[in-house]
This record gives C-alpha cells, sequence and structure tokens, in this order.
C-alpha cells in the first residue's frame, strides 16, 4: 500500500471516527434535550370522543341515536392562486358535479362539507393529494321520524352534551366516558397517521329506555 | 512472476465481492426508501421505480464491465466534452424543480445529467492525468469547467463532490503538494464567490456555526437532522412511529436517508450500514493496490475516493455537522441517475480491474 493509500485511508477513519462519535454522543446523554424538544414539538394527546348512547321508547323504537360523520375542510393555506384553482377545481370534479357550485369551499375560511361513505374514500384521495384538505370526525345526533321528542344535545369538544329534555336529564347515563389519546404532529402540524396510538380507550354510552312517565315530563 | 496466479485470482475475487457487496447496499437502500415512505404510505410507487433503477444500473455495469478499459479511455476525452456539453445545455432545455435547473426531463422520467456523467468526469480526468503532457495542469480546468457549469444550476452540493473527486484524482495522480494546495485554495475561493452569490448559502454557513441565529429559517434543516438522530437512540423507533422521518426531515428518502435511517434504526443499523460501506471502500481501494497500470490504478482509486467523499458528505450533512446541502447517499437514496451513476464508476472500475487482468502473462510451469 502506498504513503498516499495509506494517508487518504487514515483520514477517512478519521472521519469514521467523528461519525461514530457524533453518534453517540445524540443517542446518549447529549441527544436528550433534542428528544425533550421533539417530544414537545410532535407530541399532542388529545381526547377520544365516546358515542353517545341511545334513547328508545318504552315500546322498543329508537327515538335517538348518534352517528358518525365526517366534513372534508379547506384550511386556509393555499396563498398560491394557482394551488387555489387547482384545488376547487378538483373539489368541484368530485363532489359538486350536479351540486351548487357556491358552495365549493373559498380560502379564507375553513369550510365544511359533511361526507356520504363513498365520498369518504374519494375525500381520503383528495387529501393525500392536496395537503390542504383535511377530513374531521364528528358525531351527529339523529332522532326517530315517528317518536317522541326527546330534547336536544350540543356538541362540546367533540362530545354531545345533553342540552335539554331527556337528553340533559339521562346525560350522566347517556355520554359515556372519552378515552385519550398520543398522536405526532408533523411540520405543519397535521396528523402523522401512523404514530396513532390509543391510551386509553372511550367507553360508550348506556342505551336509555324512556317510560311513559318521561314522556309526560317531555309534553309538560 | 510468481505472484501471477494470486494477482489473477485475487482481481476476480475482489471484483465479485466489489459487486456483491455494491448489490447488499443496494438491497439495503431498497428497505430504507420502503422503511421512509411506508409511514406516508407512499412507498409503492417509489419503491417499483427505485428496483426497476436497480436493475437497469446492474445491467449496465454487467455491459461496461465487458467493455475493454482502453476502449473507455480512447474515447474518454470525446465522453468528457459530451457529457461538459450536456451539463451546459441544461440551463436552456433543463427542468426546474426546488429551484434548481439540474433536470432532463423525459416523458414521466426525470434525470439528473450530473449525477450520471460522474463516471465520464473521472475517466476524462485519468486520460487527463496520464496521456497528456501537462498532466495536472490539463486536469485541473477539466476539474473547474465541471464544477463551475453545475455551480450553474446551481447544485451547490454536487459540484463540491465534483471538487472533492477531482481533488482526489489529482492527489491519487501523484500531482505535487503545491499543486494540490493550489487548486484547495482555488476551489475554496471559488466557492466563496459563489455563497457570495446566493446569500442563502451564506445563511446556512452562519446558521451552522450559530444554530441561535435562525433556528426557523436557515438552520432549521440542521436542527431536524439532529433531532432525528437523537430520536432514533441506540435501537431506533418502530417504523410507523418515525415521526422525524414522516414530517420533518426534507426529502427523508434522498437527501435526508441516513438521518431518517437513523431515527428508525439507531446507532446499531446505522453503524451496520457503515460497516457495509467500510468494507466495500475498503475492497475499492484493494483493487486499486493490485493494479500496476498507472491509468488503472488512477481511474479506479478516483473512482472510490469520489463516492467515498460523496458517501462522508452526506452523512456528515445527515449528523449535522456540516452545514447542510443536497446530497444523495451513494446506492441507498432514491434517485435512478444517482444510483446508475454510481453503478457505473463501478463499471469502469471493474473494467479496469478486468483489463489489468487480461493483461497479465499466462503464469510458466515450472520444470
Amino acid at each position: 500500500m502506498t504513503r498516499r493509500h495509506k494517508l487518504f485511508l487514515l483520514l477517512a477513519a478519521a472521519a469514521l471516527i467523528v461519525i461514530g462519535a457524533r453518534h453517540v454522543y445524540l443517542a446518549g446523554p447529549g441527544g436528550n434535550e433534542l428528544r425533550r424538544e421533539a417530544a414537545r414539538i410532535a407530541h399532542f394527546e388529545g381526547e377520544l370522543s365516546a358515542i353517545r348512547g341511545r334513547i328508545l321508547t318504552a315500546d322498543g323504537q329508537v327515538a335517538a341515536w348518534s352517528e358518525r360523520c365526517y366534513d372534508l375542510v379547506w384550511m386556509d393555506s393555499a396563498a398560491d392562486p394557482r394551488r387555489v384553482e387547482e384545488i376547487r377545481a378538483a373539489l368541484l370534479k368530485q363532489f359538486f358535479t350536479g351540486g351548487a357550485p357556491e358552495r365549493v369551499p373559498s380560502p379564507g375560511t375553513p369550510v365544511k362539507y359533511e361526507l356520504t361513505a363513498r365520498e369518504l374514500e374519494v375525500a381520503d384521495a383528495l387529501a393525500q393529494e392536496f395537503p390542504e384538505l383535511d377530513i374531521e370526525l364528528r358525531w351527529e345526533r339523529r332522532h326517530g321520524e315517528n317518536t317522541p321528542e326527546v330534547g336536544t344535545v350540543r356538541q362540546v369538544n367533540g362530545m354531545e352534551r345533553g342540552v335539554s329534555g331527556a337528553e340533559l336529564r339521562y346525560d350522566a347515563i347517556l355520554r359515556g366516558t372519552p378515552g385519550r389519546y398520543t398522536v405526532m404532529l408533523d411540520r405543519r402540524s397535521r396528523w402523522i397517521d401512523s404514530t396513532f396510538r390509543i391510551l386509553t380507550p372511550s367507553r360508550p354510552g348506556k342505551d336509555v329506555t324512556l317510560d311513559p312517565a318521561d314522556l309526560v315530563k317531555e309534553e309538560e | 512472476m510468481g505472484d501471477l496466479p494470486d494477482r489473477k485470482a485475487m482481481l476476480i475475487d475482489r471484483s465479485l465481492l466489489l459487486l456483491l457487496l455494491a448489490v447488499l447496499i443496494q438491497l439495503w437502500g431498497l428497505g430504507a426508501v420502503y422503511g421512509t415512505l411506508a409511514p406516508s404510505g407512499r412507498w409503492a410507487h417509489f419503491l417499483a421505480r427505485q428496483s426497476l433503477w436497480a436493475a437497469v444500473s446492474f445491467m449496465v455495469l454487467l455491459t461496461v464491465w465487458r467493455v475493454p478499459f482502453w476502449v473507455l479511455l480512447r474515447h474518454a476525452p470525446a465522453a468528457g466534452v459530451a457529457a461538459l456539453a450536456v451539463l451546459l445545455l441544461l440551463p436552456w432545455f433543463g427542468t426546474r424543480i426546488n429551484g434548481m435547473a439540474g433536470w432532463y426531463q423525459c416523458l414521466h422520467w426525470t434525470v439528473q445529467p450530473s449525477e450520471l456523467v460522474k463516471g465520464f468526469f473521472l475517466l476524462f480526468l485519468t486520460w487527463a492525468l496520464t496521456r497528456t503532457a501537462g498532466r495536472a495542469l490539463w486536469a485541473a480546468p477539466v476539474i473547474a469547467a465541471y464544477c463551475f457549469l453545475i455551480l450553474l444550476q446551481p447544485d451547490w452540493g454536487t459540484a463540491f463532490v465534483y471538487a472533492l473527486g477531482g481533488l482526489g484524482a489529482l492527489y491519487f495522480g501523484r500531482a505535487s503538494k503545491r499543486l494540490l494546495g493550489l487548486f484547495a485554495a482555488g476551489g475554496a475561493l471559488g466557492m466563496a464567490a459563489v455563497a457570495a452569490a446566493h446569500p442563502y448559502m451564506l445563511r446556512r454557513i452562519a446558521s451552522f456555526l450559530n444554530p441561535a441565529l435562525d433556528p426557523g429559517g436557515a438552520g432549521w434543516h440542521q436542527h431536524q437532522f439532529a433531532i432525528a438522530a437523537a430520536r432514533g437512540g441506540w435501537c431506533g423507533v418502530k417504523g410507523e412511529m418515525a415521526a422525524w422521518s414522516a414530517g420533518f426531515l426534507p426529502l427523508s428518502h434522498n437527501d435526508s436517508i441516513y438521518a431518517a435511517m437513523t431515527e428508525m434504526l439507531g446507532v446499531l443499523g446505522a453503524g451496520l450500514l457503515l460497516f457495509l460501506f467500510a468494507v466495500w471502500f475498503w475492497q475499492w481501494f484493494r483493487l486499486a493496490e493490485i493494479c500496476r497500470a498507472p491509468e488503472r490504478k488512477l481511474c479506479i482509486e478516483a473512482s472510490a475516493a469520489m463516492v467515498l467523499l460523496q458517501t462522508l458528505l452526506h452523512i456528515f450533512v445527515n449528523l449535522a455537522l456540516v452545514p447542510p446541502t443536497g446530497i444523495t447517499l451513494p446506492l441507498v437514496s432514491y434517485g435512478g441517475s444517482s444510483m446508475l451513476g454510481t453503478m457505473l464508476m463501478l463499471a469502469i472500475s471493474l473494467s479496469a480491474a478486468r483489463e489489468e487482468r487480461l493483461t497479465l502473462p499466462e503464469p510458466t510451469r515450472r520444470s
């Protein structure tokens, strides 16, 4: 081996030692502060909403129940006019072919569009293509057509809370127990789906069967 | 003559070992491309393309390996000048990606000529350093011309790799210390001039020296590299939990692949890849050592040096040891041009070793 060979390989070996030392430093206590910072930047813990229980009449009819709904949300981050047009065209093509174009979300205010099951798949593909679009989950309270009024609910932190009537009276039973989840966020504070973990599963609310006395109270 | 059979056997053994290690590193690279893109679910398209490029580059290697080295060297000036012309035309006919006019587009495929022509560059240098009267004085303008054209794109990182590769060729081409010093100083001055013309480069260097200066801007990438490596710890985080690879590192399957791998595999995984690379380069230099003909020896040494220096630069950038610049990790990063360019350099080295073997006289039987 020539002198030049030896010298060159010696320099390469020195570089390898520097790399090794840097690895050891970052993996060891030297990287603690960076790991803490990573957790601070990207670690997010949230509440997992529980599905609200159903309200049944004495004869077994379902008077109120909750359904999972999805919204397509266009966040206001598309400043480039060409990008805005691109997203608008994609939305028009996928969701508003026969509908009113004025419903197309415009940048400036996040506009929600409730998705049907089929549309959810399309929206998911679209959200992959356009990071400005997001899909959000929420619960929607539905009421039976030929059943008595059982009160109203409203959304509080992603959970449905009873506001009046039987919904309010039996709220503690119906609302269930929320769980907790953890997820990591990317640089634009969007979820990194693969990192989603349930810490505590949510417990669904219990069903309540109204007796005739309850219905009298509702009417009063 | 007593060592002839040994030398022949060694040339064959080392060539095959070199090829085997290259294929192993390629396979590692395919795994890395999958691993870095799996959390985002975008892996299938990239993995398919990268596998195709790996297969194509392997076929190209096998083809070039069979071409006699003297043929390659005879056409080196023409090929080198043609490569310069291809680089020269980029500003007019090239495609601009991320503000850099460094690609030609053909249908759905883009190729980066500065990656592809590295082998031609080294052949041209080998020719200049072994076949011309002025030798090093011929080689310096060749290196400067390549670097200048790549800086016009502007691709700071690749130009730096060419400068390092050129310096390596001069070093192994027995250039005097004074000339090496002059070349290094000239290169540094050239780089400084380019940095002055592009303020973002100055900001990156300033942020590297003082990370608190602009942590959210010019210093951002460098900080993300350090966080990714720190998150990986000793054994790495689970693939799907590699948040930095999925959401923070710029081009985690390409320019940041080493940092992304470190996050997923930790020091132990990264160490294994480093070991593979170390054995590969060791064998590459050992192959040069067996060759006697100066032009073959130089071409193998220069190729090994250029790929080694690019590998070290990528790793240094990805461990936040030098200011960030976009450089691929040879055979591992996603990108067909880089893969093909590296395999072409290896193929030229193997062709040189083959010719060395074929030119050895047949051993005579002792009476």
